[in-house]
């Protein structure tokens, strides 16, 4: 599913909505397969953004395609339209862990499932849970029958996660996946998540304010300001463009920093930032000179 | 949203009023609420509309802004005004159209009024007044209860807690709305007990999180030294002035007028 | 001079439960910046806990400025000494407005009012949130309540400020704002302990705990800990990324110092490097 956006608008409605930034124009695009990052600080409209991406937020100017989805102003879209669309983008909020209530892990998982295919056998179910707690590392059996609450917090957000891919979704949104996990809890969740892509998922979207993060694991970069979208590129020719990103309010990644101060200094170092690839450039430059 | 909540119902301005102590205001909202319910007379309501009137005036509210509120219980007065009409009884009373009597008529005008000048006066001190004022203002109100053992202070602390994550909670809530409706949770459709089970998934993680909060604002609090039996201290000090003795003496006038009215001016029922 | 001494703690949850804390003893000094490292469920957050007598040791004794936390009478000695910064910016604020919530402090332990205000002027300008006294709470930034929470810690004057994952749940710019002013704090004399997964934040400190199991796994400076990265993944933790990085190239063959903790420190010797050739 491919997802393009042309001057999407969201003004804030003071009575009805909560910790919603406006939008003032978004245009963007992002192509079935892309490991699409977005970044923004605080308030750039980021969340406001993704939550129209399965018409939580109904737009209210602008264009905006999801696949064969039309969520654009003016287009009337039927329950049972949206109620589809949500099975198929899958939205992962912040701390999912805290949306868990059911009373055993199986039942949690489920209830997407329940929702969305009312006609489904037990047997579809089950087998739609079980793929599910698979896709997230976990086992099953052993898992099933355990209360959501009683699990760590790591293996709570991943039952969250669970939750969301259980209706199979091709693309799938996460607001800060990793925020929260220790070090190696954040490092096997993400992989984890680009794992996905071998499966049903074709696109992911993560929201994210760590750079590093982003550089690591996107092919594709959007930058949000003031409910714009500012630039959107490879990581790489983004934190090329150190000027600019500093007019947004937004650092360098680490290794982008290093490839600075060493431009600086006449050291041209070609990295797509990447530590890996940073490390392999830097290698070879050094034993170069 | 989140400040209106915060703030209750509160109009900013720098008035005459809103300077005035929260105890003083809140002690003649008291005495006015009385004295509503003593009036007899329509002079005695013209006193009443006149003393809120010029309260008005004073506290720089918009007269628009502080009608607005009856908006809220106009279902309550024509409930009362009807219930009144059908129901009132009095010996000499003449049926001027269908059934209803001229007394009747009156009566129930007069319980009418009664309400909406109940609301207007209430609101104008929460237009004045921010809640933490409010909560204070109770706080030192109550403090005589002590006494008997009475638990003032907690109850105003509980008070302005509350007020500070009422809108915590629902940002919170709106929240675990999108999450749910995102994996196609349906609070809309069916009937009542269909849309009642569909509310579990939001409350119970919400309870949740209350709980939540609730412990790691007990750990801040103990960690602060909280503890309701040492001698604490209050870092506002109320302090009245002369717009609270020049405020309540006005007050005062007024009531007395209404009260002397009430005596001589006939009684309306 | 010893500010919090553990000796041969023990703590557990519930009657039948596993210990969380196994026999654990340091010391903590007046004055050190202490980072204590360790995955989620090590054990970190609850010696923070017993640090100020929010949790009491089953067995074991922990003393603060000489104060027994076991002793009921003088708990509030060791809380006017120990102030306590949490994980999530929304739930600790007790009142609507800054400067109140800064007062319920001083007024617990029962300040005068006009040294209240003193001492409100004095925490915000040690957070650097003069600015903001008179606003609600809810329009702050998460940094920003943050740096509340640490105002209305520091309004008890206290000695030790034990920050518990307080910047978990902060953005770049929030953590970077909390974390400057903490280390001012450190500067003035305050002792500073850091509960923390995040790595590079405990380069900032002049020693660090790595807890696993509820006990001291690793204890040194930050380039000393920094040094056996499979040593602290066996601990559930990774190097920060700076560090990981030089590490790399050392393994590369490129003539490089082991101990880089920050990403300034990683372009500096990167620099000097290059200009070498």
């Amino acid at each position: 599913m491919q997802i393009i956006s042309k001057d999407l608008t969201f003004a804030y409605n003071k009575k009805a909505e909560f910790n919603r930034q406006a939008l003032n124009g978004v245009d963007l695009v992002i192509e079935e397969g892309d490991v699409f990052g977005i970044i923004g600080h605080t308030g750039s409209g980021k969340s406001t953004f993704i939550q129209h991406l399965n018409g939580l937020i109904k737009t209210q100017s602008g264009t905006l395609k999801v696949g064969s989805y039309d969520l654009s102003s003016g287009v009337k879209n039927k329950a049972n339209v949206l109620k589809q669309l949500r099975s198929e983008v899958g939205m992962v909020f912040q701390y999912p862990e805290y949306q868990l209530f059911a009373e055993t892990v199986y039942e949690d998982v489920a209830f997407g499932v329940r929702n969305f295919f009312p006609s489904y056998t037990s047997e579809q179910v089950d087998e739609a849970v079980q793929n599910a707690l698979n896709q997230v590392g976990l086992d099953y059996n052993e898992i099933k029958n355990k209360s959501p609450f009683e699990l760590s917090g790591g293996q709570k957000r991943r039952v969250a996660i669970a939750g969301v891919l259980v209706t199979k979704p091709k693309v799938l949104v996460l607001d800060e996946p990793v925020a929260g996990l220790d070090p190696q809890g954040k490092k096997q969740l993400m992989k984890l998540i680009l794992n996905l892509k071998q499966n049903s998922v074709k696109t992911v979207v993560i929201v994210s304010h760590d750079l590093d993060e982003v550089t690591e694991n996107c092919n594709k970069v959007a930058v949000f300001y003031n409910g714009k979208v500012v630039m959107c590129d490879t990581p790489k020719n983004i934190f090329n463009n150190v000027k600019e990103l500093e007019s947004y309010k937004l650092g360098l990644p680490i290794t982008a920093k290093c490839t600075q101060e060493l431009k600086k200094l006449g050291v041209e170092i070609d990295t797509n930032y990447k530590a890996s690839d940073f490390v392999e450039n830097i290698v070879r430059a050094y034993k170069n000179k | 949203m989140l400040a209106d909540v915060t703030f209750g119902q509160y109009y900013e301005a720098n008035s005459f009023v809103h300077k005035m102590d929260a105890r003083v205001k809140l002690i003649l909202l008291v005495l006015y609420i009385v004295l509503i319910f003593v009036v007899k007379n329509f002079y005695g309501f013209l006193v009443v509309l006149a003393f809120l009137f010029i309260a008005t005036l004073f506290s720089k509210v918009p007269i628009l802004e502080l009608l607005k509120s009856i908006k809220g219980v106009v279902f309550i007065v024509i409930l009362t005004f009807v219930l009144n009409i059908f129901f009132y009884r009095a010996d000499d009373a003449k049926v001027i159209f269908w059934f209803i009597t001229d007394k009747a008529l009156i009566f129930s005008c007069f319980m009418a009024l009664r309400i909406i000048t109940l609301v207007l006066g209430s609101m104008l001190l929460n237009l004045t007044t921010t809640p933490v004022a409010l909560t204070d203002g109770i706080e030192s109100l109550l403090k005589p209860l002590k006494y008997i053992k009475f638990p003032v202070h907690e109850l105003a602390l509980v008070m302005s807690i509350a007020l500070r994550f009422i809108p915590i909670l629902m940002s919170e809530a709106d929240r675990i709305i999108m999450a749910q409706k995102a994996r196609g949770a349906d609070f809309e459709s069916g009937n009542i007990f269909k849309r009642a089970k569909a509310m579990i998934p939001i409350l119970i993680p919400l309870l949740i999180s209350a709980f939540r909060r609730a412990e790691e604002l007990g750990d801040a609090m103990d960690s602060r030294c909280y503890s309701s039996s040492a001698v604490r201290t209050k870092y506002r000090v109320m302090r009245l002035g002369w717009r609270d003795l020049l405020g309540a003496l006005f007050a005062c006038v007024c009531f007395a007028g209404i009260i002397i009215l009430n005596i001589y001016g006939g009684v309306v029922s | 001079m010893e500010a919090i001494k553990f000796e041969n703690v023990y703590f557990k949850y519930g009657q039948n439960e596993a210990p969380v804390i196994n026999n654990l003893s340091l010391t903590i000094n007046k004055g050190e910046y202490v980072c204590m490292l360790g995955k989620n469920g090590s054990g970190k957050s609850t010696i923070a806990r017993l640090m100020n007598g929010l949790l009491l040791p089953n067995a074991g004794k922990v003393t603060v400025f000489d104060y027994d936390t076991l002793n009921k009478e003088t708990i509030f000695e060791v809380r006017k000494r120990v102030g306590m910064v949490f994980q999530n910016p929304d739930n600790q604020m007790v009142a609507t407005i800054v400067e109140d919530d800064i007062a319920f402090g001083p007024e617990n332990i029962g300040v005068k009012s006009s040294e209240i205000g003193e001492r409100i002027d004095f925490a915000l300008d040690a957070t650097n949130m003069q600015k903001y006294r008179f606003t609600a709470g809810q329009k702050l930034s998460g940094g920003q309540k943050q740096r509340v929470a640490i105002a209305g810690v520091l309004a008890i004057l206290p000695e030790v400020v034990i920050l518990d994952e307080s910047t978990s749940m902060l953005d770049a710019v929030g953590r970077k704002e909390v974390l400057s002013v903490v280390k001012e704090l450190n500067k003035k004399g305050i002792t500073v302990i850091s509960v923390t997964h995040y790595m590079d934040e405990a380069s900032l400190a002049d020693k660090i705990y790595v807890i696993a199991d509820g006990q001291i796994a690793m204890q040194g400076t930050p380039s000393e800990i920094f040094k056996d990265a499979s040593e602290l993944t066996k601990y559930g933790l990774e190097l920060p990324k700076s560090t990981y990085i030089a590490t790399k190239l050392k393994e590369n063959g490129l003539p490089i110092r082991g101990d880089i903790l920050t990403g300034e420190e990683l372009a500096e010797e990167l620099c000097k490097l290059f200009q070498k050739i």
